[in-house]
């Protein structure tokens, strides 16, 4: 069971990243490939917060909401919106090239050492279900699965939800039932780095704060929207999950490398079988 | 842990930089041979920008305070130290050129001290080689540290195998009865890690061996499967993050059975990483120097270095990096004095029977041979210590140093 648990956090840590690629994509029509990193400057937030600036690692949240808003729009305004017009790949590329300068930015401001990020919580193990896990993991888990809930309630129920989906499905037609696609790009793309960044006091205690945290994770992240689907929390959600377990058991019963390599199974199964991803309907495509 | 320096990707910065540090104006035209007059020149290649800046500036400021402390005694046989320093930003094409450009320009320097990592090391030794150049790296690699392949060049730095030799030889000790064995499955965990399971194992230790995904933010999996053979020693390779989960995974599943991380934990500053409560019965190899000791019980040259590397600027980096670079230039030093000529030929000759390494800091009777131009340090220079008990800076500065006071 313990392994299990483990599988279980690590996936939530992968679940909350790509929930944030997802949220660019089905709001903005965009990928965002630094969204990872600013997963990684939320965690060098709440070490700076707790371990410089002293106050409660709690107080990474709001900073962390603040800076990665003000970031993630930046990025949208200097970065994405000139290349609009130009397509996907171009967007892909500037995209990777923030990331590029965030990960130098953290390497030049704090160094290539790991940090610790305290946890707000107890260290001490717990017992679940006869597993071993500590109270950071349970509340990673717990924090994903509201997240994932939340957004996909978000997006099935709420206007501004609605109205996110008919953008990344249809740019045109919803600017043409009044939608203002570049407000919400904009909005979109600062949000989600606002909220990838807020959550350094959970993940930072897991991960450490390191400045190529971004690029660890972004590749995986990937991994699991495209098994659950892009667009559907849901399915990065239980993909996430499904990733972190199949490590997790792989290193348990194989060896870490078989553990990868079920991973990179599964999608090239999931590719083949549905290409739409587990979770999301099958649509035309131009192409 | 000189391979895993390798990790620091080629930095994105141009430009080189190029500064003299011992006062004198110019060095290109100077007698490359070390004329009786002229100058002792040093060509420094390093990564001075980018992702390997940390590790390259380290290193000059080794060669910087070294260079400080021979020039305030006259220089090499009276020949002042004149430092040039180029950025290669931790790329070895780069490296390449620089090099080249010094070499092919009719007017070669006496020393070479190129690369923060082997990568940039192997690329540039045999370019130095071919034109005769004498080079002390502080990055060891068993393609440039044979004498017959690259007579010159040297490696101020200890041999893998024997920072090796001494992690076995404390296991040895430990008489476990079965040791496992955990490394991270990147290329150079797999490298190192497998060297040193197969070292054991040669030794006689019997050993179960475990990898984990260098990626992996969670251990669990693999520790629990190593735990499950029973071992009563367990030995650890990871660098960086992978130490910190690695041993937070430990903790996790409360294995506290005896632990030992090599050199690569040892330098992942473990301490900062996990809690203390959860480090019970971890020992991590390090170099004997790095043992806290107060300045006025330092050796008459460790306090020499202190005193000059601290002037040279703040230490933010771990000790040995700055150790190694700084030996570079005594070791050329102390082979001028006993070969009574700064010729490379003569220098080289004498640093294969070097008789005095007094000024040497980074080991304890260090020695090259014809065959082997890397330190082969015996296990005593090693130690082997509570983890807790590494603190990020290992000496104490004499707080009257003036920090950055070396100036032109």
């Amino acid at each position: 069971m313990t392994v299990v648990l483990a599988g279980l956090s690590t996936g939530a840590v992968y679940v909350l990243t790509a929930l944030g690629y997802n949220l660019v994509f089905v709001s903005a029509g965009v990928f965002n490939f630094a969204q990872a990193q600013f997963i990684m400057v939320g965690t060098f937030i709440s070490y700076w917060a707790a371990a410089q600036l002293h106050v409660p690692v709690l107080v990474g949240l709001p900073l962390g909401l603040l800076i990665g808003f003000a970031l993630g729009a930046v990025e949208e305004i200097v970065a994405i919106r000139p290349v609009r017009s130009f397509g996907g790949q171009a967007e892909l590329i500037v995209t990777l090239g923030v990331g590029v300068v965030l990960d130098g930015l953290a390497y030049r401001i704090w160094g290539s050492q790991p940090l610790a990020v305290p946890f707000f919580g107890s260290s001490r193990v717990l017992t679940v279900l006869g597993g071993k896990i500590l109270p950071v993991e349970v509340t990673l888990i717990a924090v994903a699965v509201v997240a994932a809930l939340a957004l996909a309630a978000w997006t099935r129920f709420s206007l501004t939800g609605m109205a996110s989906s008919a953008v990344s499905e249809d740019g045109v037609a919803a600017a043409a039932r009044g939608i203002d696609i570049r407000r919400f790009s904009l909005v979109s793309v600062a949000v989600a780095a606002g909220l990838a960044a807020a959550l350094g006091p959970v993940i930072g205690p897991k991960t450490y704060a390191v400045y190529n945290l971004g690029d660890q994770l972004a590749i995986i992240a990937f991994v699991c929207l495209a098994i659950g689907g892009f667009g559907s929390y849901v399915g990065v959600l239980l993909a996430g999950m499904g990733v972190g377990l199949a490590e997790s058991v792989g290193a348990l019963y194989l060896s870490p490398p078989y553990g990868d390599l079920i991973v990179f199974a599964m999608l090239l199964t999931v590719l083949l079988i549905r290409p739409s991803g587990l979770f999301r309907s099958a649509a035309v495509r131009k192409v | 842990m000189e391979l895993r320096r390798t990790f620091f990707a080629a930095a994105a910065t141009a430009g080189a930089v190029a500064l003299a540090v011992s006062g004198c104006a110019s060095n290109g035209s100077s007698a490359g041979r070390g004329g009786a007059s002229g100058p002792f020149n040093v060509l420094v290649v390093l990564p001075l920008s980018g992702t390997g800046a940390a590790e390259g500036q380290a290193e000059l400021q080794g060669v910087k305070g070294a260079a400080a402390v021979l020039n305030a005694h006259g220089g090499i046989l009276g020949h002042k130290v004149v430092l040039t320093a180029d950025d290669d930003q931790a790329n070895p094409s780069m490296a390449i050129t620089d090099i080249q450009n010094v070499v092919s320009g009719g007017s070669k320097p006496n020393l070479v001290i190129a690369g923060a990592s082997s990568n940039e090391t192997d690329a540039v030794a045999p370019i130095l080689n071919r034109a005769k150049v004498l080079n002390i790296e502080d990055d060891d690699d068993p393609k440039i540290d044979n004498g017959a392949a690259t007579p010159y060049t040297f490696c101020s730095t200890v041999s893998i195998p024997s920072v090796i030799g001494a992690l076995v030889a404390y296991v040895k000790s430990l008489h476990a009865s079965k040791v496992g064995f955990v490394y991270a499955n990147d290329a150079l965990g797999s490298a190192v890690g497998q060297y040193e399971a197969g070292a054991l194992k040669q030794a006689g230790v019997n050993v179960v061996a475990a990898s984990y995904s260098a990626t992996a933010l969670d251990d669990t999996a693999t520790l629990l499967k190593l735990k499950s053979q029973n071992p009563d020693v367990l030995v650890t390779e990871g660098l960086g993050p992978q130490a910190g989960y690695l041993y937070s995974s430990r903790a996790k599943i409360g294995w506290n059975i005896p632990t030992v991380g090599d050199s690569a934990v040892a330098a992942s500053g473990l301490a900062g990483l996990v809690p203390a409560a959860d480090l019970v019965n971890v020992k991590l190899q390090a170099f004997a120097d790095q043992q806290y000791r107060p300045f006025a019980e330092q050796s008459t040259a460790m306090q020499s270095f202190i005193k000059a590397v601290a002037a040279a600027g703040p230490i933010t980096q771990p000790i040995s990096s700055i150790e190694f670079a700084y030996d570079a230039l005594m070791f050329a030093d102390e082979a001028a004095v006993q070969a009574g000529s700064v010729t490379t030929d003569a220098m080289m000759n004498a640093l294969e029977h070097l008789r005095s390494t007094a000024s040497v800091v980074g080991f304890v009777n260090p020695a090259f041979t014809s065959a082997s131009h890397v330190i082969d340090a015996p296990p005593s220079n090693y130690v082997f210590v509570p983890a807790p008990a590494i603190p990020p800076v290992f000496f104490e500065v004499p707080a009257a140093t003036p920090a950055g006071s070396i100036t032109g």
